[in-house]
């Protein structure tokens, strides 16, 4: 399933502005950094298949990239966890 | 880049259809590993320091963060067209896309002259602290990287203008992945930098 | 397909030691540059200077073996790059540009690997007549020299791989990977522009990012370009009926 060029950069620019949003509103919690990252990874694989049009048959680079999101994600809410919060 | 113009290549290259040069596509793979490690090294900083990290933050403009994710988006999305308009031969088209996505990525371009001069004028630097040292640095090779591809997407421009069929796609595709990588590195860095964190 | 005119005595076993060329600079690099010479990894930026001239003192010769060895074959890495210039020839015919850049850039290498190695030697010289700052001061001269001096190493790898991704065969010299992998290597050594203006942290001469990593994929290097060019020796050697 590949999405349309529109419609990728409608799902970016709108979780873009909802990222911002909730850092604006609702204050510094650990929920709001993992929410962020959340929405920065679907963004990101929402650029991998529908800018780049990545599929999964791409091979190894499909495979090699969405390993990318998965360690990056790690290391993102690894940072996250390791901060003390309120 | 070019298309290897072979029987066994041309073979494998229809049934993977990959969308761009496979070389340009290993480039980006190695820099995209080269930024995760960058975003672990500054994580494991903003952990044993979270105190001045959170401060420094405070410093920055999500406002900014946010102008400069949509103009990437956007400039993105203007190449994507780019190369359905080349993929339907319409080079034209193409080629209009290709400058206009140059044009509207040069906004991220202000408004990283903006922000670093606003910084450097309130005297933060480089040498500041540790958040600042990654700030600047990761955003400026990240800079950098933008750079490089606005020369790439001139050059682009200019070979769409006398188009060679199937080699010149290939060359918009590869382009255009380079371009989204841009985009997409970018998309961490903003809430990594800006958002995620805390400022207190 | 030999596709350069080309002398008839292509002397394949002193080109292919050419090409060996580059482990050879390898080796002598990592053990007398690097582990000798107190360079695996360097002293941080923020090491005190009495630390820095220790080592001169305590370890005079260890370092003057080192140096001298460093020195005698910096060369090696020019002799490499003509090697693989040799089979840039073949692969995109001769007198090409980017084949010059790439023997030139692997001829200017040498020059901060003599030089940055020589102000070592120096340090070892006589450093009991030296006082602590200066000592320092001579490490530190090295360093920037060889860490800043990227961009003619840059040259080299852009050369050779925007080369070789020119090559027409059926089947390249050099895969598009390895063509990439060097143009990415040359790209990335630019974040040693951020090593001057760090005495500690990642981005200082021994940190993460400017030493472990830039060093690192610049130690591969070697090994891959090396093995396909050995490898492109023996085809052209089979291509030409010799």
């Amino acid at each position: 399933m590949r999405l349309s060029s529109t419609a990728a950069y409608g799902i970016i620019a709108a979780l873009s502005i909802s990222s911002f949003a909730l850092f604006e509103s609702q204050g510094h919690t650990l929920i709001l950094a993992l929410a962020v990252f959340a929405i920065a990874l679907v963004k990101i694989a929402t650029i991998l298949n529908g800018f780049m049009h990545l599929e999964w048959k791409h091979r190894p680079f499909a495979q090699v990239l969405t390993g990318w999101l998965v360690v990056v994600g790690a290391v993102l809410a690894g940072g996250m966890f390791a901060l003390p919060w309120n | 880049m070019h298309a290897p113009s072979t029987m066994s290549a041309d073979a494998r290259k229809k049934t993977l259809a990959l969308p761009g040069d496979e070389g340009v596509f290993f480039f980006i793979t190695a820099d995209m590993a080269m930024f995760a490690l960058f975003f672990l090294v500054f994580m494991v900083g903003q952990a044993q320091a979270p105190d001045i990290y959170r401060a420094s933050r405070a410093a920055l403009d999500p406002a900014l963060g946010l102008l400069n994710t949509l103009i990437l988006a956007t400039s993105g999305w203007l190449m994507v067209r780019a190369v359905e308009a080349a993929r339907r031969e319409q080079w034209s088209a193409a080629r209009r896309n290709v400058i206009a996505a140059a044009l509207v990525g040069l906004g991220f371009a202000a408004t990283k002259a903006f922000e670093y001069h606003a910084k450097i004028s309130h005297g933060i630097t480089l040498n500041t602290n540790e958040f600042f040292t990654y700030y600047y640095a990761f955003t400026g090779l990240h800079f950098f990287h933008f750079v490089i591809g606005v020369l790439v997407l001139a050059i682009t421009q200019a070979k769409l203008a006398a188009p060679e069929g199937e080699k010149t796609r290939i060359w918009l595709e590869s382009a255009a992945a380079y371009w989204h990588m841009v985009d997409l590195l970018w998309m961490v860095l903003f809430p990594m930098l800006y958002l995620a964190g805390g400022t207190a | 397909m030999a596709s350069a005119p080309m002398t008839e005595d292509n002397s394949y076993g002193a080109w292919k030691f050419c090409a060996w060329n580059g482990m050879i600079f390898m080796a002598v690099f990592m053990y007398f540059w690097g582990w000798l010479g107190h360079n695996l990894p360097p002293f941080a930026g923020d090491t005190p200077a009495s630390e820095v001239a220790a080592y001169f003192r305590d370890h005079r010769d260890a370092v003057r073996l080192g140096m001298v060895m460093s020195m005698t074959f910096a060369v090696s890495y020019a002799v490499w790059g003509i090697a693989i210039g040799k089979v840039m020839d073949y692969a995109i015919g001769r007198g090409h540009i980017l084949t010059d850049l790439q023997v030139w850039g692997a001829g200017l290498t040498v020059v901060p690997i003599l030089v940055s190695s020589s102000f070592w030697l120096l340090g070892s010289y006589r450093p009991e007549a030296l006082d602590d700052t200066t000592l320092q001061m001579i490490y530190d001269a090295a360093w920037l020299l060889i860490d800043l001096a990227y961009a003619v190493t840059s040259v080299q790898m852009f050369g050779l791989g925007f080369g070789f991704l020119r090559d027409k065969r059926a089947e390249p010299f050099f895969p598009k990977w390895v063509c990439w992998y060097s143009i990415w290597v040359g790209f990335m050594f630019v974040a040693e522009c951020f090593m001057p203006f760090f005495k500690g942290g990642a981005f200082n001469r021994s940190g993460i990012l400017n030493y472990w990593i830039e060093f690192s994929i610049f130690f591969a290097y070697a090994p891959i370009i090396t093995w396909y060019s050995l490898k492109a020796i023996g085809r052209i050697r089979v291509e030409n009926g010799d």
